[in-house]
């Protein structure tokens, strides 16, 4: 009973800090931390699919780039002004891609989902980069993206209300999530990344399972990717590329694959710490591999683990 | 299209294909062998041109800058098998799979610092650097040379794994690591073999392409997405299903470049849609 209480005072404190604390902080750690809000749901996403669902996806950053875009094009084209109707027709679009990609990658077994999603997502990142530049600019990206306007009489220009409105976003997505891993859905799903045969032989249709797991981890990659692009006000190919979507998976790693809050620590100190390096280096990348091998070799947990471990060693000592 | 230019052009692919061949062989050993995707492979590919590059400077002689490219790729191979790999051999697929990825961040991060980012070419050899008379159009003999090198390694390999004693030790670790363990067979050894000389040839190719593909950061992600698609194509089988993928891949790009210029980059993804969708196994694979 107690961890179940340490639970819900953590929850609270998080509450707290996100709600009353961080507004009072200086500009730079607020827009810190709304991008941190924003990759962890991001991350949480590709969470659903690898730690829970057992596929490795090195496509996930085609979901983001793609919402990234059409909230780019579409605002700054002056096509869609409503926030909710540009929402919708991200999530349309994304659940569309992943419903036609999904189809064909989770048809084949593990090791070639991977390169498969690999092999979309540079296919998508190509025509971004390539052969749609009179829509996308190629490299140079999409710049002046205007922030949301929800028809609400606070004004998203005003940074604060920007904030609220992501963790807000944020709340939801991880609320949804969070049904999910604890509706038999989910718990079918956990089932299938440990003994996909023995789900077979109970008698599940494996691959829907699969299939919709697919498409809903998009649908939540694409949301945070149409936050991303509100937030940072320019969208360029680098969204989709495969780094990126390689980044989900380490911020995922170092959090800890498969625990619900994983992905919002490996974000907190991936973010944190690309913040930190990149003052001192232009060698992000190859710190990253290197703090990445480390996780890997060492830490296998990510920091969720190493949490449940210290927690159970604190449990035993006390009795 | 005018038939010189269909000629040159169906040179070029297949030259294209060879290049690619030098690194989805061991690409694919590595897979069939360990059931691991490097995806650091392509890395291995640039690095080998780099540091041929910078020996051909230092020497002016183009076979020891081979050798150099060559071995630097085995180097690199060598350490992460024996020193990363090793430690994650039976564990859930992922793990390998994002140490290779971090390796490969690492390793480009690496060239952009020791190299720096602007693109570097390799003059080809002075003795090949001329052009053949091909029924009325000239075609550089570089090319030609390689397309030779690359029928040279495919002949190579296919000797060593079907004809030699440790093809046949490489062929029973394929197909049953245990059984092949209980023959007294030192697996790991295998293991880091097959590591090395897969990497020595894709070291060995980065060099002998960079005339011309040219050096640059990024040539590593460019090549192994190609790789990639061979494997999906060609599937994990025999080493002239995975020869044949390639040519067709390198004519497919090639082609697509000359026909189809705005979306050339996607003819390859189209192709590896529909192999996909007719036999997720892939054209060679085996069938599960």
């Amino acid at each position: 009973m107690l961890t179940q209480r340490w639970k819900l005072l953590s929850f609270v404190l998080l509450g707290v800090f996100l709600i009353f604390i961080v507004p009072i902080f200086p500009r730079y750690i607020q827009t810190l931390f709304t991008s941190i809000i924003i990759f962890s749901v991001y991350v949480s996403s590709a969470n659903l699919l690898t730690g829970y669902t057992g596929l490795i996806s090195l496509g996930q950053a085609m979901f983001w780039g793609t919402a990234a875009y059409l909230v780019a094009i579409l605002t700054t084209r002056g096509m869609v002004e409503n926030f909710y109707l540009i929402l919708l027709i991200c999530i349309v679009s994304v659940v569309i891609l992943s419903a036609s990609f999904g189809a064909l990658a989770v048809r084949v077994k593990k090791l070639y989902f991977m390169i498969v999603t690999f092999a979309f997502g540079h296919v998508i990142w190509s025509l971004a980069m390539y052969s749609l530049q009179p829509y996308t600019y190629g490299f140079d990206g999409i710049r002046n993206v205007p922030r949301p306007n929800l028809g609400l009489p606070w004004s998203m220009e005003n940074h604060v209300n920007f904030y609220y409105f992501v963790v807000i976003i944020a709340a939801i997505c991880f609320f949804i999530l969070y049904l999910i891993i604890k509706s038999p859905f989910g718990h079918a799903l956990v089932g299938i990344r440990d003994n996909e045969h023995r789900m077979i032989a109970l008698g599940y249709n494996t691959f829907l399972y699969k299939y919709l797991s697919y498409i809903v981890s998009a649908i939540i990659a694409g949301v945070g990717g149409l936050l991303f692009a509100y937030f940072n006000c320019y969208v360029n190919p680098s969204e989709l590329h495969w780094l990126w979507s390689g980044d989900a998976l380490m911020m995922m790693f170092i959090g800890g694959i498969g625990a619900f809050w994983g992905p919002v620590l490996g974000a907190l100190v991936y973010t944190g710490l690309r913040y930190w390096v990149s003052a001192y280096t232009m060698y992000w990348f190859g710190t990253e591999g290197i703090i990445f091998i480390f996780v890997v070799l060492f830490f296998r947990g990510g920091i969720a683990g190493f949490l449940n471990d210290l927690q159970r060693r604190l449990g035993q000592s006390k009795r | 299209m005018e038939f010189t230019i269909a000629l040159a052009q169906l040179l070029n692919g297949i030259a294209l294909g060879m290049l690619l061949f030098l690194l989805a062989a061991g690409l694919s050993l590595m897979f069939g062998l360990m059931g691991i995707v490097n995806l650091a492979h392509g890395s291995y590919f640039m690095i080998g041109g780099y540091v041929g590059m910078t020996i051909l400077e230092a020497t002016g002689d183009f076979r020891i800058a081979i050798l150099a490219g060559g071995a630097s790729g085995a180097f690199l191979g060598f350490v992460t098998e024996r020193f990363f790999m090793r430690h994650l051999y039976g564990l859930r697929h992922h793990e390998p799979i994002l140490l290779t990825f971090a390796l490969s961040l690492i390793l480009s991060d690496l060239s952009l610092f020791l190299w720096t980012g602007i693109a570097r070419w390799v003059q080809p050899p002075t003795l090949l650097d001329f052009s053949i008379n091909l029924i009325g159009t000239y075609y550089p003999a570089y090319r030609l040379a390689i397309i030779l090198i690359g029928i040279i390694v495919f002949v190579g390999l296919y000797w060593f794994q079907e004809k030699t004693r440790w093809g046949a030790i490489v062929r029973a670790g394929v197909d049953d690591k245990e059984m092949a363990t209980g023959l007294g067979i030192n697996i790991p050894r295998v293991f880091t073999s097959v590591f090395c000389l897969g990497s020595f040839i894709a070291g060995f190719g980065g060099f002998i392409g960079s005339p011309i593909l040219g050096l640059h950061i990024g040539l590593d992600v460019e090549i192994i997405m190609l790789a990639m698609a061979v494997v999906i194509v060609g599937g994990i089988g025999n080493l002239s299903g995975c020869l044949t993928t390639c040519l067709l891949l390198g004519l497919a790009d090639t082609f697509g470049k000359v026909l189809w210029q705005r979306y050339a980059s996607l003819t390859i993804y189209i192709i590896v849609v529909i192999v996909l969708l007719v036999q997720p196994t892939g054209l060679f694979g085996k069938k599960s």
